[in-house]
């Protein structure tokens, strides 16, 4: 987006954008989890769950952190807000915008 | 109104469909309420929409038109490709519009063969 202080949005968007990370996504809503813990149940690799989570913290969605010889992920919420204050805006956009056309509309029958 | 990742609204007006179809495809009209812009109603057709300052000067392309019932377009926004649909029809003598705007459009979503898709539906669920 050109304007100046728009939110990254493609970024956080790429990283929804893909089941596989929207269901990461909500894992480590529920919790900190291990790759082990996100991988056992998922019907691919745990090579590809962490590379999935790989790309996540290079976008700043996740954190990660060691404790003793385990690394434990975890969500950063203040990164999705983001995507929420998207939407909203989006939101806003139309419902003034649909007013406006109505408002156009009656003037111009 | 948002729905997972789109934004719909629906709107009723005290016109008929054929008048507010042309509010939606008519460059000169669409300049009035939506946005400065260079738009054509035919299908595969690019145009741009200037949303400054709200969503800055986007690339747009016309997807289907099927008038006076249904538009749909995809707007690019900051790079990422989002698919704004308008959905017209007639209630008597108004006109009943549904806006809805996808932010993440299912043709732009990866693949999965899982075959488990409803298990990610819930995109609020983390949101929340």
């Amino acid at each position: 987006m050109p304007a100046a202080g728009a939110p990254p949005i493609d970024d956080v968007f790429g990283v929804v954008a893909h089941p596989i990370r929207r269901h990461l996504l909500e894992e480590l809503a529920a919790g900190d989890r291990r790759v082990s813990d996100l991988a056992g149940p998922l019907p691919v690799s745990r090579s590809a769950v962490s590379q999935h989570l790989r790309l996540m913290l290079g976008m700043g969605v996740i954190s990660e952190r060691r404790q003793g010889r385990e690394r434990y992920y975890a969500l950063r919420r203040d990164r999705l807000v983001e995507l929420d204050r998207w939407l909203a805006r989006l939101d806003r956009f139309w419902a003034g915008r649909l007013d406006r056309l109505g408002n156009h509309l009656d003037a111009n029958p | 109104m948002i729905e997972g990742t789109t934004v719909v609204h629906e709107a009723r007006y005290r016109h008929p469909v054929e008048r507010v179809w042309r509010a939606l495809t008519d460059q000169g009209e669409l300049a009035q309420w939506l946005m400065p812009n260079n738009f054509e109603p035919v299908e595969g057709r690019t145009f741009w929409l200037d949303a400054s300052p709200d969503l800055g000067t986007m690339d747009c392309e016309v997807l289907a038109v099927d008038p006076p019932h249904r538009l749909r377009c995809r707007w690019t926004i900051a790079g990422a490709p989002t698919t704004v649909t308008f959905a017209l029809t007639a209630d008597g003598e108004d006109s009943l519009l549904r806006v809805e705007h996808d932010a993440i459009p299912a043709e732009h979503r990866a693949s999965f063969d899982g075959g488990w898709p409803e298990k990610f539906e819930d995109l609020r669920v983390v949101l929340g």
